[in-house]
């Protein structure tokens, strides 16, 4: 008798919560209904009739990233409208969250799919018909990923997101693209076996899988430091490889050497969002002391994403190290595990979400102007290929300019800003511990955006110092370059107004 | 009206108005900006005239909130928009005024690519005179930082044949310095308390306007006590508060009383050599001087001007205006090492200077020597050194750009700046001759010019000084016989013997117009300052003393 009354509260449960994560619902629909469409419509675009050919395509095209664009408005729409009538809930007996900090990281991912889509319209690239459902499904395991607080959630929510990340690396089906794919998938599995690995222990210490409850931490407390740390880092490892933390960073340069540059943008900046939302979590769970780890792996990463940047000739690649320098700089935050230290995170991801879309726009347009040709056996993204760019097309120029200032972290630009709070939060974490390794943190963290100024300055050095060749001209059509300024306005309005946004992040 | 405002944002306007006009207006870029540092040097005239001699505070004060940042459990940081301007600011202000405009002149020279290049010079004219104006720290590194930007594009592209390499040295060098004094800009803000805000946050008062010294005092007794609940602080960039002690949180590293030890320093003193270190590498110091050289050489004669006259200024207004106040004891503690530094500038930078035969090298190390007398100066503590220092500053800066004038006036000429490929210049060239020479006897410290002023009143106030030993200072004087010897030595060679110019078939022309009027109001004004140094003394006086209580 209990036990029906059980199921029956349970179905309800069930029920509201399904109630309550609207947007993935709404968002696992659209996904069904892009394959379906996608169907019909490549039957409709294959049609060969001689005059209409290519019509047809692009209808096929229009309309796939047409729905998918709606679709992530109206998602957009109600993470925002959760936004004000909803407060913390759990869901799914204690699955998923849903508080304010979800609920904003699910609309920055939601952003980030609206600046890729973008991206695509403006480039003008044409993807089959599998393409955008894969793009929704990403999108909807970063959301789950933001809500998780099981481990076993946690591990769904980002299963999700890198089988369907495989896929769009090898999406070009050149051989680089399988290259980088398949490069992908084996560290990918093998990083996610290790992070199951630890999870699996850290269920056998607490006897719980959940992180928010008060029982998983005193399972750890009362296991053996060392035992636990071990766990711990192995459940870690998994997340280091998501944002691409030193030393899981190895697959970083040759996926982003191959993947389409719409969709690597879209991965230097979402999944690191969400799952930097996750290693909040499982920070704020575990008892155990890692400051020393996190600063021992944060400056790892600053230190090998900025100086193999220096060698670097090929953009995306360069690019693909300073998001791992990158990584690094929001890895400090973590150090301190102080309030002001999450907050000035959160700000360094939203200041490197424009960044990173603004960088890879700019360079993807500068790669596929017409007139760029080069050998097969070369790179559309070798750096040697911007040469005076910038003096053909000044404005072009100023934004690049803009974004790599804010890269290297220089005012007036918002990345200034992000460096300037994780690194306040740093100095107060030192002068409360007192312990040297921060120091060393902070000193050298901060002397590397000399050695990072270098490779950055590359790009405007190339555009504007040296002479283009002969009959080379460069125009960005209307749209190209109102999404260019849509992106780079931010990075300086953030810079003069960094108040607006912190204090938004304050409220979470 | 805000008139300080104006000094900023006026040439940062300009900049952009000329970055965005039709190309059919390509002629009136020069004399655009040439208008723009006529109004910028009118406006520096007109406040050096209302600039009130008696008054040792900041003067001309406009303060507005710009950005107020929530720090979490740590209270709030606040940054604001705050300029002003002293004794210590007024002449480099007026010094800015002078030079930008005498460098706008010399710009219409430049042939390529004008847009771009004027664009970038109203906009380091801006931030240059930012610079020297902005009283929040963190609106003081902006300008700070952001004069980099034109100044790496002004070298790099329209330089000489290694411009790209002396571009990049240049920024990153001074990027380097600029980094040190980033990490002392965080561990300061997150120490120092504004008095005024936190008295309205926590409710002893209501608005800002209320504030007496009694609250404040209050204020500052509440948070040695630690009664003020770190919620409630107001941290702050403001550069008036972090000189008084009391403004300092008691369990701050910074804090006067602290007693923390960093690798074997005091926190406070590692945070005052940090500063030092950044601010000498702009000055240039012996040792981190080596940027100078190569930025001057590559740089078009206008940037030369420039960097010369205004930028290295910046070296030394940032030891007057941060860390002396700020670092008073450490500042004493350490005298000697800095004079030493000064004089080791002081001789180092003069022998360079007599072994150099590219006249614009020369002339770089002539400014290093030059500058050593500024930290000599400084260093010693004393109010003549200090008002030395400002003195030999603005002098420098004066002279410095008349010289690459002069340099640039050769250079366009024949495009050969090796001393030994000229000889009787004299000959043909009376008017430049009488030119240098003013300059090199203004430069080497002959009485009755500027230069004279401003190396002994910092020698005097070397001798004078308690902190540092006599031979130190009597070292820095031989400087001046090694200085009257590099510069006497070049006129000799130049412009003296039988007329010889090495490749040159032409006639070489005297002055033009244009250059005598840009060198001849520099001669007068070296020649008008060095006979009444109160000019800038008057300026100076008041603040310094002011200053040097602290001591």
């Amino acid at each position: 008798m209990t036990k029906k009354i059980y199921l029956a509260d349970l179905l309800e449960h069930i029920l509201e919560s399904l109630n309550i994560i609207s947007p993935e619902v709404f968002l696992g629909a659209v996904f069904l209904l892009l394959i379906i469409a996608e169907l019909f419509l490549y039957k409709y675009a294959s049609q060969k009739t001689d005059l209409s050919e290519s019509t047809n395509e692009n209808t096929y095209q229009n309309t796939l990233w047409g729905i998918t664009l709606i679709s992530v408005l109206i998602a957009l729409n109600q993470v925002i409208l959760q936004f004000s009538n909803t407060n913390d809930t759990f869901l799914f007996g204690e699955m998923l969250i849903l508080d304010s900090k979800a609920i904003f990281f699910k609309a920055l991912n939601t952003l980030s799919v609206f600046f890729l889509l973008a991206h695509i319209y403006v480039s003008k690239r044409k993807y089959a018909g599998e393409f955008y459902p894969l793009v929704i499904s990403v999108l909807i395991g970063l959301n789950l990923m933001t809500m998780s607080v099981n481990l076993l959630m946690i591990y769904l929510s980002i299963e999700i997101v890198s089988i369907s990340s495989y896929i769009l690396t090898a999406f070009n089906k050149t051989r680089k693209a399988a290259e980088g794919g398949l490069k992908y998938i084996l560290f990918g599995a093998a990083a996610s076996a290790v992070m199951l690995y630890g999870m699996s222990l850290l269920y056998g210490m607490t006897g719980t899988l959940n992180i928010a409850s008060p029982d998983f931490s005193r399972g750890i407390a009362q296991t053996d430091n060392i035992a636990s740390t071990i766990a711990i880092v192995l459940t870690l490892c998994g997340f280091l490889f998501k944002i691409s933390a030193s030393p899981f960073h190895i697959w970083t340069p040759d996926v982003y050497q191959s993947a389409p540059t719409p969709i690597v943008a879209f991965f230097a900046v979402a999944p690191k969002i969400a799952a930097f939302l996750v290693i909040i979590r499982f920070y704020s769970a575990v008892p155990n002391d890692l400051q020393v780890l996190t600063a021992v792996i944060a400056l790892a990463s600053i230190t090998f994403g900025n100086f193999s940047a220096l060698w670097q000739k090929d953009t995306k690649r360069l690019l693909a190290y300073s998001t791992i320098a990158h990584t690094g700089f929001m890895l400090i935050g973590l150090v301190t595990l102080s309030e002001l230290g999450v907050k000035s995170v959160v700000f360094y991801l939203i200041v490197s979400l424009f960044t990173n879309f603004s960088a890879f726009l700019l360079i993807d347009l500068a790669a596929n102007r017409t007139g760029n040709d080069v050998p097969e056996s070369t790179s559309k993204f070798a750096i040697d290929n911007f040469k005076g760019l910038g003096r053909i097309n000044p404005l072009f120029g100023i934004l690049v300019v803009i974004v790599m200032i804010s890269l290297a972290g220089l005012p007036p630009t918002a990345g200034f800003f992000a460096k300037l709070n994780v690194f306040s939060a740093l100095w107060e974490a030192y002068q409360l511990s007192g312990r040297q390794i921060l120091l060393l943190l902070f000193a050298f963290g901060l002397l590397n955006t000399v050695i990072s100024l270098f490779f950055y300055l590359k790009i405007p050095f190339l555009m504007f110092f040296k002479e283009s060749e002969e009959g080379q001209t460069f125009q960005l059509s209307t749209e190209q370059l109102a999404l260019a300024i849509l992106l780079v306005l931010p990075i300086l309005l953030l810079f003069f107004k960094a108040d607006w946004l912190m204090n938004i992040i304050s409220q979470l | 009206m805000p008139i300080l405002s104006v000094l900023i944002f006026l040439p940062l306007i300009a900049s952009l108005v000329v970055a965005f006009s039709p190309d059919q207006f390509k002629a009136y870029f020069k004399w655009f900006t040439l208008g723009v540092t006529a109004i910028e040097l009118a406006i520096c005239i007109y406040l050096y005239q209302n600039f009130n001699h008696d008054v040792a505070d900041y003067q001309f004060l406009e303060q507005l909130d710009w950005i107020t940042l929530p720090l979490g459990n740590l209270g709030i940081g606040s940054i604001d928009y705050l300029l002003g301007v002293d004794g210590i600011s007024m002449p480099m202000v007026l010094l800015t005024g002078i030079v930008m405009f005498v460098g706008a002149l010399s710009s219409f020279q430049i042939e390529q690519k004008e847009r771009g290049y004027f664009s970038l010079y109203l906009l380091l004219t801006g931030s240059v005179i930012g610079c020297f104006m902005a009283l929040d720290m963190f609106l003081f590194y902006l300008f700070f930082e952001f004069m980099l930007l034109p100044m790496y594009f002004l070298i790099g592209i329209w330089g000489g044949p290694r411009k790209e390499y002396a571009s990049i040295k240049f920024f990153l060098y001074t990027l380097f310095g600029s980094i040190f004094i980033l990490i002392v800009m965080i561990a300061l803000y997150l120490s120092v308390v504004d008095p005024v805000e936190t008295a309205v946050r926590i409710g002893l008062i209501n608005d800002v306007s209320e504030i007496t010294p009694q609250i404040i005092t209050e204020v500052q007794n509440l948070l040695k006590d630690l009664k003020i609940p770190s919620e409630q602080i107001v941290h702050t960039f403001d550069l008036r508060f972090m000189p008084d002690a009391g403004n300092f949180l008691p369990d701050s590293w910074l804090n006067i009383l602290s007693g923390t030890q960093i690798f074997s320093f005091s926190a406070r003193a590692l945070a005052f050599i940090l500063l030092m270190i950044g601010f000498g590498i702009k000055l240039p110091a012996v040792p981190v001087h080596t940027w100078l050289p190569d930025a001057h050489v590559e740089a078009p004669t206008p940037v030369s001007v420039v960097l010369a006259g205004i930028l290295l200024k910046i070296g030394g207004y940032g030891f007057l205006r941060i860390a002396y106040p700020i670092f008073p004891e450490v500042a004493t503690e350490y005298a000697f090492v800095i004079v030493a530094f000064g004089v080791l500038s002081i001789i180092y930078g003069a022998f360079n200077a007599l072994a150099m035969n590219d006249l614009k090298k020369m002339i770089a190390y002539s400014s290093v020597s030059h500058m050593g007398f500024v930290l000599l100066g400084i260093g010693s503590l004393t109010s003549e050194g200090i008002n030395g220092a400002v003195y030999q500053m603005f002098s420098h800066g004066v002279l410095s750009a008349m010289l690459f004038l002069l340099v640039g006036v050769l250079y366009d000429r024949t495009h050969d700046r090796r001393i030994d490929s000229y000889q009787g210049l004299a000959n043909k060239m009376p008017l430049y001759t009488a030119m240098t020479a003013i300059a090199f006897f203004a430069s080497l410290g002959l009485p009755a010019f500027s230069g004279f002023i401003g190396e002994v009143f910092t020698l005097m106030g070397g001798f004078n000084s308690p902190l540092i030993p006599r031979w130190l200072t009597a070292i820095a004087a031989f400087g001046l016989v090694l200085g009257a010897g590099y510069f006497l030595w070049t006129l000799q060679r130049i412009f003296f013997g039988k007329y010889w110019v090495r490749q040159f078939e032409g006639t070489l022309e005297d002055l033009t117009f244009r250059e005598k009027s840009m060198l001849y109001p520099l001669a007068i004004l070296a020649f008008v300052f060095g006979i009444f140094p109160h000019l800038i003394f008057d300026l100076t006086n008041a603040t310094i003393s002011e200053l040097l209580k602290l001591f």
